[in-house]
């Protein structure tokens, strides 16, 4: 039945639409952050790096994920090798660790945890 | 010393007011003394559905003000002697009352009853706050919509900025075969999402509706799947384990057989 399913499959259901919706918005809610923000931060990334080394300004990814009971800014920066070919899938970490760098495109962001936007009365 | 629980919600309509009546009725049903407050000033609700609108004289504002005595404001319910209602006031503001007055009455009611259920207004306001302010421990209830589970978020976050233990959850209105085709959020999404415990998932029940059209909230009812959910979660706040069981379509051959081959995205791992 898998194989229909697959054969079939579109669009994401309205469920998972839903899920990831709420991440992205809540994020935003619990950082109290301006709409614009993330996409200000993924700039200013971007230019900072590309003084140092040559990336592919166009696949800067920048998202806050849930870990345990931390929301962690996580960044994924494709830097181009010297043939000036952009290597896809080997995302350069940025403050983090590469074992738990997922490879490729980051996953939407998920921020649920403790964090100070939320506890604000 | 009995315990203080607040149902709460921020969002409107999800079912605050029917969760307080049936938990009520449900903890009474266990034998426990329970008092409930309507905490929903201007906007009285509890006392129709628990089919008590007929015997108000006094409510929580006149008691607060010392225009009668506690005693005189609780109203018996009909079926258990054991659960008591102290009703909104309907022609005051959410203002006639300030949090320190209601956590008062909490600690006083505390004295007399094992379970004081107070059902909150939506917002995030002073009747809100209000709500909260002599609770011992918070339930949130949501439904698994987008606008619900954001509003849920935001008081879980209010919750545990005053310093009471993190709210549990409970998801109201899980329409089991709207998930299972992929058009409602699972229990697994929203726990995810707000990551506090879950306390208990009540399906979507035409039973609901009929029994506030009686005013016999569900929990008395045998039948009632609902109801059975609501005396699940008063076992639960009594510390009983009652294992959690995530409700499931009860659908016929034809339809199970058009959802496997229904178009559906594989799940993202």
């Amino acid at each position: 039945m898998n194989f229909f399913r697959n054969l079939f499959a579109k669009e994401p259901s309205s469920a998972q639409l839903a899920k990831q919706r709420l991440q992205v918005v809540l994020v935003q809610d619990h950082l109290s952050m301006a709409p614009g923000t993330m996409e200000a931060i993924k700039a200013e990334i971007a230019a900072v790096i590309s003084r140092h080394l040559d990336i592919d300004p166009e696949g800067v990814e920048v998202a806050v994920e849930r870990r345990g009971h931390n929301d962690e800014l996580v960044a994924n920066i494709p830097v181009r090798r010297h043939s000036g070919r952009v290597r896809e899938g080997a995302a350069a970490p940025v403050g983090r660790p590469q074992a738990a760098q997922p490879v490729g495109r980051p996953r939407p962001s998920l921020a649920t945890g403790r964090s100070a936007g939320r506890r604000r009365v | 010393m009995g315990r203080c629980i607040t149902v709460t919600s921020g969002k409107g309509g999800v079912g605050k007011t029917t969760t307080t009546a049936n938990l009520g009725m449900a903890l009474a049903m266990t034998g426990k003394s329970v008092c409930l407050i309507d905490a929903d000033i201007g906007l009285r609700n509890l006392d129709i559905v628990l089919g008590l609108e007929n015997r108000i004289v006094y409510d929580v504002v006149d008691v607060i003000e010392g225009n009668c005595r506690v005693k005189q404001a609780l109203i018996r319910d009909k079926h258990y002697q054991n659960l008591s209602l102290i009703p909104a006031a309907q022609t005051r503001d959410k203002d006639a009352v300030t949090p320190e007055q209601m956590a008062d009455l909490c600690q006083k009611l505390k004295k007399d009853f094992d379970f004081v259920v107070i059902d909150s207004p939506a917002g995030i306001e002073q009747g809100f706050r209000n709500a909260i302010a002599g609770a011992d421990e918070v339930l949130v209830v949501t439904t698994p919509e987008v606008s619900a589970v954001r509003d849920a978020d935001r008081i879980i976050g209010l919750v545990e900025s005053n310093e009471l233990p993190p709210p549990r959850l409970i998801l109201n209105r899980l329409n089991p075969a709207l998930v299972q085709r992929g058009e409602m959020m699972t229990t697994e999404d929203v726990q995810d999402i707000l990551a506090i415990d879950l306390v208990g998932i009540v399906p979507e029940d035409s039973t609901i509706v009929m029994a506030s059209n009686r005013g016999e909230p569900a929990a008395l009812s045998t039948t009632s799947k609902a109801g059975k959910a609501y005396r699940e979660i008063a076992q639960r706040l009594l510390g009983e384990e009652v294992p959690l069981i995530i409700p499931v379509a009860n659908e016929g051959l034809f339809s199970r057989m058009l959802n496997a081959i229904r178009p559906r995205q594989r799940v993202a791992s």
